[in-house]
């Protein structure tokens, strides 16, 4: 069916947004999968917002494209650039992502995720278990650093790009 | 794939630049117990990290891997940020030198991409303050 010029733009408009949104989700459920889940409160506490258009909805693992806000289509609003922000809304993120220290105690009960660290705390970083000569006092369930490796070591840029992939595969 | 070579090709220049100082700084790497939790004294961490591996690129080499360097300084709280920035400066200009360096035959090829921070934190827990920053790194295994 033949389309006019204008409606073309729109549909484009809109695949581009939901592209957007699907990486957006596609990150969020690779930072769920990368980073520590102990009682699972921080793998379900991530959340999109698009700043000035409005916040998704506070979904869980595994997340979805109805998790992310819906943006603008239109030509006006597509001109200011709306951007959409990953957020972890726990009050702990910065030490559960190893960018800041903190105080970590062991619950004692088993995480639901694997355990990839165990031994004796040292240090106030998340992941600063190191050997123990007795019964192991403290465990990690995510690697040292899992949060600025998935940024810089490529695994962002994967999941953009499978986001980008499933959009197009599901308008084309 | 050689990772030990690239670990070397970051870790090795760092620990120079680091030892070099007058006092020298303690370094520490991956998988060694940085010291003791409390203590004043300043020291480095290292972290080098593994993102992709052999991925496809334009040219010839698949022998590559995609990773993550973290450089987190420690220095004394509540003496202001002077001291950190200055060995801050000291793996900045490690990292600055890396990219410098011209590609050969052999050996490692190292890039880093832009450097993100420094970001400065003090906790209220923690004896230190502590500035990080960290990069992306693509390096290429030539031998």
């Amino acid at each position: 069916m033949a389309k006019s010029l204008g409606q073309l733009n729109r549909d484009t408009r809109r695949q581009i947004q939901s592209a957007a949104r699907h990486a957006a989700a596609e990150i969020m459920n690779d930072l769920a999968k990368a980073g520590p889940v102990w009682s699972g409160e921080f793998s379900n506490s991530w959340l999109a917002n698009a700043p000035g258009v409005g916040k998704g909805r506070q979904g869980s693992y595994p997340y979805t494209i109805r998790d992310t806000p819906q943006l603008p289509d239109t030509i006006k609003a597509v001109a200011r650039n709306p951007k959409l922000v990953i957020v972890n809304t726990t009050d702990y993120a910065m030490q559960a992502m190893d960018l800041e220290e903190g105080y970590f105690i062991d619950p004692g009960t088993d995480p639901l995720g694997p355990v990839v660290l165990e031994g004796k705390r040292y240090g106030r970083m998340r992941a600063d278990v190191g050997p123990s000569e007795g019964e192991p006092t403290s465990r990690a369930t995510a690697p040292q650093d899992w949060f600025l490796t998935y940024v810089n070591g490529g695994g962002m840029q994967k999941s953009l790009e499978n986001g980008i992939r499933i959009a197009f595969a599901r308008t084309n | 794939m050689n990772y030990q070579a690239i670990r070397a090709a970051v870790e090795n220049p760092l620990l120079s630049a680091f030892g070099a100082l007058v006092p020298a700084v303690p370094v520490f790497f991956d998988n060694i117990t940085a010291v003791p939790a409390n203590t004043t004294t300043e020291y480095v961490r290292v972290n080098v990290t593994f993102g992709i591996t052999n991925e496809p690129t334009l040219t010839s080499s698949v022998d590559n891997a995609r990773g993550a360097i973290i450089i987190r300084i420690f220095t004394e709280k509540g003496k202001g940020p002077a001291r950190n920035q200055t060995l801050l400066t000291t793996a900045v200009n490690v990292l600055e030198t890396i990219n410098n360096s011209t590609k050969s035959t052999s050996g490692v090829y190292f890039k880093v991409g832009e450097i993100n921070g420094p970001t400065f934190s003090a906790t209220e827990e923690a004896p230190h303050f502590v500035g990080r920053i960290d990069t992306s790194y693509v390096a290429t295994v030539l031998s």
